[in-house]
C-alpha cells in the first residue's frame, strides 16, 4: 500500500485576490477565490488588505463546510509569504497562523512566484521548462538551474499586466485593463510605431506606456491597444526565444494572470515552434492568483521538510524568486 | 564577386534570431548568419528589427575590431537577404566554460573580459546583449565577443551601465560565485576605463529601479 499524498490548505493573498483551496497530490479538491476591483484607479494596498480581511473568513468557512473529510485530515497550511503588497501579505499571514494554530498543523511559507511555476509543473506535462511568468505584479523568465529557480530575464521597471492596466486607465477602460485591451486590439488595424526595448533577456515597459499614452489623442483606441500588444508581446516572445535557445531546455510554460491572453498564447506557441520546443500554458481559470498554486507549492515544502515555525513567519514583501532553495527538485 | 557562390554550405546551428551556416571562403572557415523572419511578430516590426540589427551588428563589430577588441571579422553583408558573412571562430561559449572550470581558473578569464568591455566602452561602443552566452572563449582562454545585433554607438552612461548590468544578471542567474567573478570583471573594466566608475554607479541605480532587489544581491 502506498502512503496517501498530503492534503494541503493553500491561502493566497499578495495583492487583490483572496484565494483558499484544498488539494491532495495533483488533485484539486476545493477552490474558492474572490478578487477586489477598485471602483476607480488602481489597487491601493490598504484597501486591498481590508478587502482580504473581509473575504478570508467567508471563503474559509465555505471551504470548511464543503470539506469531504474532517479538518484534522489536513496535513499543512500553506500561505503566500511574499512577494507582494505588505498590508495584504500581513493579513494573509495572520489568517494562516490562526488556522495553523487552531488545527495544530504545520505552517508552510510559499513564494508566490515559485507557486505560479509549481502550478504549471503540477497540472501541465511541463517538467523542466523555461517559464514565462506574466502578471500584474511580475514579469520574469524563470528556469531551474543549480538548485534554484533562476531569473534569466525580467522587467526592469513595471510588470506587463501593470503596463496594460495603466494604459487601460488612460483610455478609461475598466480595471483590470488587460482583458479590455485584448478585446479592443482585435479591432485594431494600423500598427502605430512604439519603442522596442530589450536588453539581453530583460525588458522595460514604462517607456512604452508613456509613448502609447501620447498616441491616444490622435488615434483610435483599438489601434493603440493593437499596437501596444504587438510591440510588448513581440518583446516577451523574443526574450523567451533567447532563453530557449541559450539554455536548450526544450519546453516553455506560460503562467500568471496575463497568460489568459489568447493572443499572447498564440505568440508563445509560435516561439516554441521556432525553437522546436513544446509549449504549455496553465488553464485560464488558474492563470491568475489562486489558492491552488500555493497549496501545490506547499506540498513540495512539506515533503522536503521545509516547515515554517510561527515565530519565523514574518512576511517577505520583496522575496525574490531566486532566493528560494528548491529542495524538491534533484 | 558573389561570396555565396564560393561557399560550401555546412552544418547548421540555430540561434534565437538567426541560423548559422558553416562554410569556407578561400579555405578559411566562415560563418554565414541569416536572420530569418519571425512569424510571431507583426511583419512591420519584424522587418524593422531585422534590418536595424543587421546594420547595427555590421557597424558595431567593425568599430570594435578597429580598436582592437576581439570580435569575428566581418567579411560580407547582404542587406536584402539579411545575411552577414563572418570569420568563424573556434571556441567554447562562456556559459559552457563556466561549467567545467573552478572559480580561481575563471577569474583570469573574467579579468580579460572586463578589459575587453572596458576598451569597448571607452570608445563609446555598446554591446547591447552582454550575456554569458555571447562571450566565446578561444584557445589560451582568450575571450571574444559575438552577437552585436543589439549593439550601438553611444556615449550615454545608461547604455554602458545596461551592458554591465546584463552581464551581472546572467552571471548571477547561473553562478554561485557571481560576486567574486563580477568584481574581477570590474577590476579589468576599470583598469582600462577609469571613467567606468560612473558606469558602475549608474548600474546600481538601474538595479534599484527593478522589482524586489534582495539586500544580498545589491552591490556596494
Amino acid at each position: 500500500m502506498t502512503i496517501s499524498e498530503p492534503i494541503i490548505l493553500g491561502l493566497e493573498g499578495t495583492a487583490h485576490t483572496a484565494g483558499v483551496a484544498v488539494i491532495q497530490g495533483k488533485q484539486i479538491l476545493l477552490n474558492e477565490s474572490s478578487t477586489y476591483f477598485p471602483p476607480q484607479g488602481g489597487i491601493h494596498p490598504r484597501e486591498a488588505a481590508n478587502y482580504l480581511a473581509k473575504q478570508f473568513p467567508k471563503l474559509i468557512e465555505k471551504i470548511f463546510q464543503n470539506l469531504p473529510f474532517k479538518a484534522d485530515k489536513i496535513d499543512g497550511i500553506a500561505f503566500s509569504q511574499g512577494p507582494g503588497l505588505g498590508p495584504c501579505l500581513r493579513t494573509t499571514a495572520t489568517v494562516a497562523r490562526a488556522v495553523s494554530l487552531k488545527l495544530n498543523k504545520p505552517l508552510l511559507g510559499v513564494n508566490h512566484c515559485v507557486a505560479h511555476v509549481e502550478l504549471g509543473r503540477t497540472i501541465t506535462p511541463a517538467n523542466d521548462p523555461i517559464v514565462l511568468y506574466v502578471s500584474g505584479g511580475n514579469t520574469q523568465l524563470i528556469t531551474f538551474l543549480n538548485g534554484r529557480y533562476r531569473v534569466l530575464g525580467e522587467t526592469l521597471d513595471i510588470a506587463i499586466g501593470n503596463a496594460l492596466d495603466t494604459l487601460g486607465r488612460e483610455m478609461n477602460l475598466p480595471h483590470p485593463g488587460g482583458p479590455h485591451i485584448e478585446k479592443q486590439a482585435q479591432r485594431g488595424k494600423d500598427l502605430l510605431q512604439l519603442p522596442y526595448t530589450i536588453k539581453g533577456m530583460s525588458f522595460s515597459f514604462s517607456g512604452m506606456v508613456t509613448a502609447a499614452k501620447k498616441l491616444i489623442a490622435n488615434h483610435s483606441i483599438s489601434d493603440v491597444c493593437y499596437s501596444f500588444q504587438e510591440y510588448t508581446f513581440a518583446i516577451l516572445a523574443e526574450a523567451t526565444e533567447r532563453a530557449l535557445s541559450c539554455t536548450k531546455k526544450g519546453s516553455v510554460l506560460l503562467t500568471g494572470g496575463v497568460a489568459a491572453n489568447a493572443h499572447l498564447q498564440n505568440i508563445i506557441k509560435e516561439v516554441a515552434n521556432e525553437q522546436d520546443s513544446s509549449y504549455y500554458v496553465v488553464p485560464r481559470n488558474l492563470a491568475g492568483d489562486n489558492g491552488v498554486m500555493i497549496a501545490f507549492a506547499g506540498t513540495h515544502l512539506l515533503n522536503s521538510g521545509d516547515i515554517l515555525p510561527i515565530q519565523k513567519s514574518q512576511v517577505k514583501p520583496r522575496w525574490r524568486t531566486d532566493q528560494v532553495k528548491v529542495r524538491w527538485i534533484p | 564577386m558573389d561570396p555565396m557562390n564560393l561557399l560550401k554550405k555546412g552544418q547548421i546551428a540555430k540561434g534565437a534570431e538567426a541560423i548559422i551556416y558553416r562554410g569556407t571562403f578561400l579555405q578559411d572557415p566562415i560563418a554565414i548568419k541569416h536572420r530569418l523572419p519571425k512569424a510571431y511578430r507583426h511583419p512591420d516590426i519584424d522587418n524593422r528589427i531585422r534590418l536595424h540589427r543587421l546594420r547595427s551588428e555590421a557597424k558595431v563589430m567593425t568599430s570594435a575590431r578597429k580598436i582592437g577588441v576581439s570580435v569575428p571579422c566581418l567579411m560580407g553583408i547582404d542587406i536584402q537577404n539579411h545575411i552577414l558573412i563572418l570569420e568563424s571562430l573556434e571556441g567554447k561559449i562562456l556559459f559552457e566554460k563556466m561549467d567545467s572550470l573552478p572559480t580561481e581558473k575563471l577569474q583570469p578569464i573574467f579579468l580579460k573580459i572586463g578589459r575587453q568591455i572596458g576598451l569597448l566602452h571607452s570608445n563609446d561602443i555598446i554591446h547591447g546583449d552582454l550575456t554569458v552566452f555571447n562571450v566565446l572563449i578561444q584557445l589560451e582562454e582568450k575571450p571574444s565577443l559575438i552577437d552585436f545585433g543589439l549593439g550601438k554607438i553611444s556615449n550615454e552612461v545608461e547604455a554602458k551601465a545596461d551592458d554591465i548590468l546584463t552581464f551581472y544578471s546572467t552571471l548571477k542567474a547561473i553562478e554561485p560565485a557571481s560576486k567574486i567573478l563580477f568584481s574581477t570583471f570590474l577590476e579589468g573594466y576599470l583598469g582600462v576605463y577609469p571613467e567606468g566608475k560612473n558606469t558602475y554607479e549608474q548600474m546600481k541605480k538601474i538595479q534599484s529601479r527593478a522589482r524586489y532587489i534582495a539586500r544580498e544581491d545589491r552591490l556596494e
